[in-house]
């Protein structure tokens, strides 16, 4: 019988970490317990990806949109973070494993189908919730990575994202996706 | 800062070991301690696997003591846990402490565990974590 091959997931810090959410955005206490059990239990190896925004802005940040993040400075920065990142990911492709990322939809840096953005986000802060448009798109740290990966020639892994930054968020039906992609049966 | 949300403000720098234990030939290959610290609502800040290259590793040290400095300025309360049998406690506990000394940081509250107590049963473990459980 044919060896199956291992299986890793690299997840958004923030599905381990809640801690690293920008305010009113924690939604569980630490461990995003129903995301890492899930892929646990599909015999999936867990990797935890940096936070660019924790690293770059602190943990007493404002709300961010892409618009904003979206500058030198912070692509610089996550282009950092990818290099060390991406020494991991390419161990475990050269390995043989299959590797998938789950990302962050909605986020403005860890979102792979959708991200967050507002053009008119800037100067003195008077943000509400409604005004972060979510929008098909991936995030800047998301973007940096893969653009990494391929530098190196790595196929980029397979990826999707919990939208736990999005206002509809419902976790049953996050799940349900999660479980649909980690059979490969996503839209 | 007020955050209004569910975050516990408590971290943990976690060894590979303790999230993905099987692949540890000689340890117990149990999810206890990663249920233990689930259950807890800790977050987990958890360390790359063996065998990264220097250089890649100078770039996780770096991220690590980062995020010790900034939780801890904050008034998070930052902990490390580790394997005594791992090198480096499966942490890089030597490098870490090193270039949190370099910034004049404190070390976190650590605790290593042992061969023995990793085998001693959920509710031994819970003893042992309990500086960080009750933290």
């Amino acid at each position: 019988m044919a060896e199956q091959r291992r299986k890793v997931a690299f997840l958004a810090h923030c599905l381990l970490n809640q801690n690293a959410k920008v305010a009113e955005y924690a939604r569980y206490p630490g461990v995003v317990h129903p995301v890492v059990d899930l892929l646990k239990q599909n015999g999936y190896q867990i990797e935890q990806l940096p936070c660019p925004e924790l690293t770059f802005m602190g943990v007493n940040r404002w709300w961010q949109t892409k618009d904003q993040y979206d500058n030198p400075g912070y692509r610089r920065h996550c282009r950092f973070l990818a290099q060390f990142t991406a020494d991991v990911i390419e161990k475990y492709m050269r390995e043989g494993c299959d590797v998938v990322l789950i990302g962050l939809d909605g986020s403005p840096s860890s979102g792979v189908r959708y991200t967050g953005r507002n053009p008119n986000w800037g100067g003195r802060p008077n943000a509400t919730p409604e005004q972060f448009q979510i929008v098909p798109g991936k995030g800047v740290w998301i973007e940096e990575l893969e653009k990494e990966l391929q530098r190196r020639g790595l196929q980029l892994p397979r990826a999707t994202g919990i939208p736990m930054d999005t206002p509809d968020f419902d976790m049953q039906k996050s799940i349900a996706e999660l479980k649909a992609f980690l059979e490969g049966k996503e839209e | 800062m007020e955050t209004h949300d569910s975050r516990s403000f408590k971290l943990v720098i976690l060894a590979d070991y303790f999230v993905n234990p099987q692949g540890y030939g000689n340890l117990p290959a149990s999810g206890e301690v990663y249920e233990i610290l689930r259950d807890s609502g800790v977050g987990i800040i958890k360390m790359p696997p063996p065998g990264v290259s220097e250089q890649s590793l100078e770039g996780w040290i770096t991220i690590t003591a980062d995020q010790v400095e900034e939780y801890s300025k904050r008034g998070y309360k930052v902990f490390i846990l580790g394997v005594e049998q791992l090198e480096g406690s499966g942490v890089w506990l030597d490098r870490i402490e090193r270039e949190l000394q370099a910034r004049g940081l404190p070390k976190p509250t650590t605790i290593n565990l042992t061969s023995e107590q990793l085998k001693a049963g959920r509710e031994n473990l819970k003893k042992t974590l309990n500086p960080i459980l009750s933290g």
